[in-house]
């Protein structure tokens, strides 16, 4: 009886969890302020050229707006998937250059640009972590 | 009576002026006679992709005093690798979402067509390089999957269909080819996973006819060749540029890009068939003829790019048929259509490293992730015998990941590349004796060659550089003898034509990929002409 107890709990604790950070994913909230502007620093140094001075992507692929939202924010990717992809793939001339704090900065301001809001921590390079952040349509 | 007669004058004059001509052509036949045209029918010349043009007024002594003559800017900031086509006073061009009929020669906007995608998302990172005309009718892909059939003296739509599958990252963007009743076309975008298929639609009314798999679906010959991977994860060989067509035995020649992830095979044992190929099959049904793999189970991204041209040649007193095959492997090769015999393997750029697979620490090998040869194939003096083929040179490391991973719609390299540094980028244009693979000369460009490249029977060879340089050299020993820079890096089509018997040469400049570290510049087309 207390195990089935425990178990309640623990399960209303699980969906209380997942609530929270569908919450978290919905408003935004996963990375700060000061984050994003050092991600602005490193983006303009590293991505720019290619993905546009507003992220429009010409000639890459654009990070704002409808494209980059209906490949990640279309409830299959994580962020760990995006951290994936930008850590193994980018600069493209040079990728895995950076540090991986570098990375989630840059990951944090494209965030900013596609409208999801700064909270009051900052996003890590830990995949346990990137792994329960599912983005939402803005 | 004499009303009777104006007005017959004046029918006749209408078609004297192609007007008419111009809403029904070309023709079958003017399309099987492309090679001794002096309009630029198909987005190589000709269905065997020689890329010669029998007009001569251009020479090594006459070049100097080439001029432009006419400036179209498309303010269009895709990549620009379009390859205009020319027909009875209209010329052709295309952007991702742009198509438009120019004036020739005085570059004036006959008809302007903007396409509006339908699909959820279309594969932005995948350009076009151009149209295809028949029967009054111009024929395009989209990034979005569709296929268009626009009329040729209006632009107005005459058919679209949904050809490829956007949803799973499918776009078009190869210049399509057109051979009887059949259009000719297939998706690009292997590092995006797609599964790899070439089609023929109707050219009336763009229903499918017939498709191959380039990547073997379950039960297809050739799955033998994917082992220890699952059916999901079989992925790869896009198609990315135009066959070449054998068009009196209706044979394709098309070439097949790699397999993915690119840059690792661990779970894909086998030769993985028919990526980095080239497939042979029946215009007509899509049955394969025959293959010639030049990248068996490749880790590198070494597509075939190029099946073109297709030749007949005198090889130790004996007459042959023979195919050109050129990979981003940095292999020039001559196979016999006959035999499928190699008569020659040929490096047109530096080659070291090159069957080291890479590993997580990292190999260093040329060609690079950018190739070898890339989407502009070789053109051919026939009666010189001469081949002149463009190519890129810039090495760097290739890495494998510890643990790839396929992301739906993203790269699916499967590791890494690191470039070297821009100064050590260059390209080559390297002419060979096309018999026999021996080199005649090389011409060395400060970055990679990936214009197209043209020859005439003036002995001149019209090409263009990243640089923004457009280049007319001396066929005879590759000696630069005119430039002129148009403002943007040329990687897109340089076709000669004529107008009313005065020679013309277009060529198309504009956007790169990011990583060529190009100029930035809008698509644009100049055209030049002798005083």
């Amino acid at each position: 009886m207390r195990v089935r107890l425990i178990a309640r709990v623990a399960a209303s604790l699980a969906i209380a969890l997942l609530s929270v950070l569908r919450v978290l994913a919905a408003d935004g909230g996963f990375y700060s302020a000061a984050q994003a502007v050092r991600g602005e620093v490193l983006y303009e140094q590293y991505c720019m050229t290619c993905h546009g001075a507003k992220l429009e992507g010409n000639p890459a692929a654009p990070l704002a707006g409808p494209v980059f939202q209906g490949r990640w924010a279309d409830g299959q990717h994580t962020l760990d998937d995006l951290f994936y992809i930008v850590r193994t793939q980018m600069p493209y001339s040079a990728p895995g250059s950076l540090a991986k704090q570098q990375y989630v900065d840059v990951i944090a301001y494209v965030l900013k640009m596609n409208g999801y809001e700064p909270g009051e921590t900052e996003l890590t390079p830990i995949a346990s972590t990137l792994k329960k952040i599912t983005l939402q349509p803005r | 009576m004499k009303l009777t007669g104006i007005v017959l004058a004046t029918l006749g004059m209408l078609v004297a002026s192609n007007l008419v001509w111009a809403a029904s052509g070309p023709t079958q036949d003017e399309l099987n006679h492309a090679d001794q045209s002096t309009d630029w029918l198909l987005p190589n010349h000709d269905y065997a992709g020689v890329r010669f043009v029998d007009l001569k007024q251009i020479t090594p002594a006459t070049a100097a005093s080439l001029r432009p003559v006419c400036i179209y800017q498309g303010a269009d900031l895709n990549r620009s690798q379009t390859n205009p086509l020319v027909y009875k006073g209209t010329m052709y061009i295309t952007a991702p979402q742009l198509t438009v009929a120019l004036d020739p020669v005085t570059c004036r906007v006959k008809w302007r067509h903007d396409w509006k995608e339908k699909a959820k998302q279309g594969n932005s990172s995948i350009k076009n390089r151009g149209a295809a005309i028949k029967d009054g009718k111009v024929v395009r892909g989209t990034q979005d999957g569709y296929l268009l059939a626009l009329d040729a003296d209006s632009g107005k739509v005459l058919w679209e269909v949904k050809a490829a599958d956007s949803e799973k990252f499918e776009a078009l963007g190869m210049t399509p080819l057109i051979y009887d009743d059949l259009v000719i076309i297939g998706p690009a975008g292997s590092e995006y996973g797609i599964k790899g298929w070439i089609g023929a639609f109707r050219l009336s009314d763009g229903q499918s006819v017939w498709r191959f798999n380039t990547v073997p679906r379950d039960g297809e010959p050739g799955v033998e060749t994917w082992v220890g991977v699952d059916a999901k994860l079989r992925l790869g060989g896009g198609i990315w540029t135009t066959p070449s067509l054998d068009a009196a035995k209706g044979l394709l020649y098309v070439p097949v890009g790699n397999p993915a992830p690119d840059l690792i095979a661990t779970e894909r044992a086998g030769t993985n068939l028919y990526t980095g190929a080239m497939i042979v099959l029946d215009a007509h049904t899509g049955q394969l003829n025959w293959y010639k793999q030049t990248v068996p189970q490749d880790t590198h991204d070494w597509d075939v790019p190029v099946t073109a041209p297709l030749f007949t040649t005198t090889i130790n007193g004996a007459r042959r048929d023979v195919v050109t095959l050129g990979g981003k492997d940095g292999l020039l090769r001559l196979l016999d259509r006959q035999s499928h015999e190699e008569i020659y393997a040929v490096p047109v750029t530096t080659r070291t490293n090159a069957e080291v697979a890479p590993t997580v620490e990292g190999v260093y090998a040329c060609p690079g992730l950018v190739g070898g040869m890339e989407w502009s194939a070789p053109a051919l003096d026939p009666k010189a015998d001469l081949m002149v083929a463009p190519a890129v040179d810039w090495c760097g490391v290739f890495k494998k990941d510890e643990e790839p991973r396929f992301v739906a719609g993203q790269l699916f390299m499967g590791g890494s590349f690191t470039y070297d540094p821009i100064e050590k980028s260059r390209g080559w244009l390297t002419a060979v004796k096309a018999s026999t693979g021996e080199i005649l000369w090389k011409y060395s460009s400060s970055r990679p060659m990936l214009g197209a490249v043209t020859l005439t029977s003036g002995n001149v060879v019209l090409t263009g550089e990243v640089t923004g340089d457009f280049l007319v050299l001396d066929a005879a020993n590759g000696k630069p003898v005119y430039r002129f820079n148009v403002g943007g890096p040329v990687t897109g089509g340089v076709i000669s034509y004529a107008v009313q018997g005065k020679q013309y040469v277009a060529v198309v400049s504009g956007m790169t990929a990011g990583f060529w570290l190009a100029q930035p510049a809008a698509l644009t087309v100049v055209v030049f002409a002798l005083p």
